[in-house]
């Protein structure tokens, strides 16, 4: 039988090496630029005679590095803090790898050797106590531009960001005061309430809860008074540490480490909860949560619900949402046994540089540029986030937002000068205790455990999960 | 003599050259399959938080999970519960509706397509749309209980509901399965249908008799990989609920993976990664064990 010359084997060979050769081609390193020629006037001697003589020499190439960097959210602003900096250093260009970096990512990202130079809106006192991030004392120490001394950032926020006595972060977005209380002033107008005796306590809330909260002739959840575990509460990690007990005068976590939470005012909290998700029932309240998710502050911002425990970033982003109605914050309701009591917890986020960056130096500028006045300027006409810096609220226009709005604004910053109680919360484990704190209180609106049996579980758990992870430390 | 050592020359010409043409396969099986099951199986046995080296301590992740880990029983327990409910539910949905698309009816070329649709649709849109659906507020379904005067129904709110409401998107996203029962339905030979009429039997009778028999092959493929993948579910739970309301949510997936990365206990979540595959081959033993009994082969 005659060969054919040219057969499908032979083709597909030689397709596969065609191929092959592209991919190795595309591997091989590109043609360095071209050299830059310029002209240079240089000192010469010529028999004893100095002379000035123009030469062309070969310019050194600058180095152009790529930074990378995850700043957390939001995605233009900080888009346009990268473009404003990058302007300023003309030879570093910023990669913005993630807005949303999830303990996976950077998890994954440490592991195969390509971390992100800086990190942001991580769950800060894991990564740190974990020894990826580059403490930034020394930088701090050398800098014009911040200072833990003179006062501008104000020292509870550079605590958030300290771990066994250095600091490995600059406190930059979203920082003040980490929770306020949001009241739906018109909401609250309706149900026929005083609007100029807010309440202050906890009890004094859930009475104006039962009179707001409405339904349908169906029985439907309608308007809502408060739900308290929307947000804030909820909340106990990535730069949001559990506030709960601030409000009840205690610390869950001593700063030598060590949990208090099964403790008679844990079961008071829990019953507090409690009694919101009795009246209404879990499951309503639960449902109106998840209906308006996706929406800037849920049932609140939508003018669904007329009370909400939260962020800083709530202010703007519910006038933004909703700016037909009229809200108010202030500070978070207590127990009725320390009424009066202004309580307020510091947070928020920083640039965390780690460990392995090839641009420390870089990183540590973007750092501090985070909090200066263009980048600042950029947040708050976005968003309605403060400086963490207090000579940055003398330059501000707070003009550009209603004037109710302006009195919210100033309240997280201002908080944390004025509270009486103002804590910060160290928790190397904080993971563990977000998915312990959302199963004791979960369990106890949904009738699971007592708040006693809760209480003791999440001390059991977490004291074994920090034993274990300070055994591993060393 | 010298015709055989030729011979044997071209026949290791050949598979030298078959090895060539398969090796980048084998190459990404070792790379990507093998050398992480290694890895992770040697993970299951250290404390690995991923950030710092993996420190051996033996079994003691294995204890954990059956001794110390309430949350892990909560996690087990939601995943059997949901494979006991979805897998047989996805299943007949399939089969009865490619019994539905099989039949000689106008317009079937589109029902085919509209049925297959959900498979092929990127998870987080379906997500999306599910999420609308379920709404308490301004969902499909609830907002016609709304305009109706009626209580929504908390889908994904209420502990009771929550895991069936999975389990219907599970049965709606079964496209690839009811592809399968298609062709299966297909290759049913037309001569035992018409001997069955000859014989007087009912449609309901031929469709027990002789349909389900002979689709048996098709059937065990699809309980063994509905099993498999509803075992894995991931992506619904965690898109959807995070495991809530009350971890009435939390599979295994789910709670592997918060293990894995919200708790940075790698290690851990390794053990339970392999205790997962061998529940997973435990079950997929005893449906072959039993499948004599029930999978009828064509050729028998």
């Amino acid at each position: 039988m005659e060969k054919n010359k040219f057969s499908r084997r032979d083709f597909l060979g030689l397709a596969a090496g065609a191929a092959s050769g592209a991919v190795l081609a595309g591997c091989a390193p590109s043609e360095p630029p071209a050299p830059q020629i310029v002209k240079e006037t240089v000192v010469v001697e010529v028999e004893g005679e100095k002379e000035i003589v123009e030469v062309e020499v070969t310019a050194a190439p600058e180095e152009t590095i790529t930074f990378e960097w995850w700043p957390g959210w939001p995605g233009a602003p900080m888009t346009a803090i990268a473009k404003f900096f990058e302007d300023k250093h003309p030879n570093v260009k910023i990669n913005i790898g993630q807005f949303y970096p999830e303990g996976a990512q950077l998890m994954a990202a440490v592991a195969s050797g390509t971390p992100p130079d800086m990190v942001a809106d991580v769950p800060y006192l894991e990564i740190i106590a974990r020894d990826v991030c580059l403490p930034l004392d020394d930088y701090i120490a050398a800098s014009d531009e911040v200072s833990m001394e003179d006062g501008d950032i104000p020292e509870i926020l550079w605590k958030v960001f300290e771990w066994q006595g250095q600091h490995y972060g600059v406190p930059s977005v979203e920082t003040a005061g980490r929770e306020g209380m949001g009241y739906n002033l018109d909401l609250i107008e309706q149900a026929g309430l005083d609007l100029e005796n807010l309440p202050e306590t906890w009890e004094e809330v859930f009475e104006w809860h039962k009179q707001i909260t409405t339904y349908d002739s169906a029985g439907n959840l309608d308007i809502l008074g408060m739900n308290p575990m929307a947000e804030r509460l909820d909340a106990a990690s990535y730069g949001d540490p559990w506030c709960l007990p601030h409000m009840w005068g205690f610390n869950y976590i001593s700063e030598d480490l060590e949990y208090d939470i099964d403790r008679p005012e844990t079961v008071e909290l829990l019953n507090t909860i409690k009694m919101f998700f009795d009246d209404v029932g879990p499951e309503k309240m639960e449902a109106q949560q998840a209906g308006f998710a996706g929406v800037a502050r849920g049932a609140f911002g939508v003018g669904k619900q007329a009370m909400l425990i939260t962020y800083h970033s709530g202010v703007a982003a519910v006038w933004q949402t909703n700016p037909t109605q009229t809200y108010k914050w202030t500070y978070v309701p207590v127990p009725a046994g320390r009424k009066g009591t202004k309580v307020q917890t510091g947070g928020g986020h920083a640039g965390i540089i780690m460990k392995d960056s090839k641009y420390p130096d870089v990183a540590f500028d973007l750092a501090v540029f985070l909090t200066q006045q263009e980048a600042c300027d950029t947040l708050f006409a976005s968003y309605g986030w403060f400086s963490p810096r207090k000579s940055w609220r003398e330059t501000v226009d707070l003009g550009m937002y209603p004037e109710h709005v302006q009195e919210s604004l100033l309240f997280y910053p201002d908080s944390l000068e004025e509270a009486d109680e103002v804590w910060f919360v160290r928790d190397p484990i904080e993971g563990v205790t977000q998915t312990e704190w959302q199963r004791a209180y979960q369990g106890v609106i949904y009738g699971e455990f007592t708040p006693e049996e809760a209480a003791a579980q999440m001390q059991e758990v977490l004291t074994q999960e920090l034993d274990q992870f300070l055994e591993d430390r060393g | 003599m010298l015709k055989i050592r030729s011979l044997r020359r071209q026949e290791t010409r050949r598979t030298v050259r078959g090895l060539l043409f398969v090796s980048p396969w084998i190459v990404g099986f070792l790379l990507f399959t093998v050398y992480p099951m290694l890895a992770s199986l040697y993970y299951s046995l250290t404390r690995y938080d991923v950030l710092r080296p993996p420190k051996f301590v033996g079994l003691a992740n294995y204890q954990e999970l059956f001794s110390a880990d309430d949350l892990f029983r909560t996690a087990l327990y939601n995943t059997v519960w949901f494979v006991t409910v979805a897998v047989p539910a996805a299943f007949v949905t399939a089969f009865l509706l490619a019994v539905l698309l099989n039949q000689n009816i106008r317009g079937r070329s589109l029902f085919r397509t509209i049925f297959f649709l959900p498979s092929i649709t990127p998870a987080v849109a379906s997500v999306m749309v599910w999420l609308w659906i379920y709404n308490t507020q301004y969902g499909l379904i609830n907002g016609v209980l709304i305009a109706l005067g009626m209580k929504v129904i908390p889908w994904l709110s209420s502990p009771a509901l929550a895991k069936p409401s999975l389990a219907i998107i599970q049965c709606w996203s079964q496209g690839t399965a009811i592809v399968i029962f298609l062709a299966a339905l297909q290759d049913v030979p037309r001569t035992l249908y018409e001997a069955a009429l000859v014989d007087g039997a009912s449609s309901l009778q031929r469709f027990l008799h002789v349909t389900i028999p002979m689709c048996t092959p098709a059937m065990l493929y699809v309980l063994l990989t509905g099993l498999i993948d509803t075992f894995q579910s991931f992506l619904w739970p965690w898109l959807l609920t995070r495991g809530g309301p009350n971890n009435a949510t939390l599979l295994y997936s789910v709670y592997l993976y918060r293990s894995a990365f919200e708790h940075f206990k790698m290690g851990y979540a390794s053990a339970q990664g392999w205790l997962l595959f061998l529940i997973i081959v435990a079950f997929a033993a005893i449906i072959f064990r039993t499948s004599a009994r029930w999978v009828y082969y064509g050729g028998e």
